[in-house]
């Protein structure tokens, strides 16, 4: 959440799901709109869903939004405003994270596509509109999204990479 | 709060173009992998979110100033 407060983007909309209640108190003490996805189990179309009806709502002007997981924790500001950079200097309606052997997210998208990306259902993710539109897609390289944290060896194998390499 | 049933298009589609970028951060977890919501990673029963813990492990990446 620190990371997308110090991007250059505005407004910062935090999609909550499970444990809310746990984490809201420390959203709300951030610049940012708090949005609860009370279905967040059927996958995550349904908080991008409520994360784009939350950002709209908020700024109804707003020319892209761009989509970062929480889960990303060497995704740094730098990379978010290089999307922006990006997007600024060439109108390509999608700038998209290529790590691995995939393009995602973090990525930014066009207002053009908001409807479309507010379409998901269930376990969609913004991928599907990445594949989509590939020929209007600009990759931008970005290897530290491929780490994520979802399991405590996860957890482990970043603490050790980080003491490592004092990122 | 619920947004079931609400037009994006509807917004996109009033407002005037140019402008911002705005960004959203999906913490919500998104079903569930091996019982424990993605997003976030369970010890000793405890359950913590990674967007929390990411200021632990990288300290110098709270940018809040």
């Amino acid at each position: 959440m620190e990371t997308a407060v110090a991007t250059v983007c505005r407004p910062v909309v935090v999609v909550l799901g499970a444990n809310a209640d746990r984490l809201c108190d420390e959203a709300k003490q951030l610049p940012v709109h708090v949005a609860e996805n009370k279905r967040w189990k059927e996958g995550m179309g349904s908080s991008i869903q409520i994360g784009f009806a939350t950002l709209v709502a908020a700024d109804g002007g707003l020319e892209a939004g761009v989509i970062m997981l929480c889960d990303q924790p060497l995704v740094s500001a730098q990379n978010i405003n290089e999307l922006v950079d990006v997007y600024r200097r060439t109108n390509d309606p999608i700038v998209a994270s290529a790590y691995g052997e995939t393009v995602g997210v973090p990525a930014l998208f066009a207002r053009n596509l908001f409807t479309e990306l507010a379409a998901l259902k269930g376990s969609e993710g913004a991928k599907q509109i990445i594949a989509k539109h590939a020929h209007e897609v600009h990759r931008i390289s970005l290897p530290a999204g491929a780490i994520d944290v979802d399991t405590p060896r996860d957890y482990e194998q970043l603490s050790l990479l980080t003491e490592n390499t004092n990122i | 709060m619920s947004f079931e049933g609400q037009r994006m298009d509807a917004f996109v589609s009033s407002s005037s173009a140019g402008g911002t970028v705005g960004i959203i951060v999906l913490a919500a977890g998104g079903s569930t992998r091996m019982g424990v919501p993605k997003h976030f990673f369970s010890i000793a029963g405890e359950v913590y979110c990674a967007a929390q813990w990411r200021r632990q492990l990288l300290p110098s990446a709270a940018p809040l100033s």
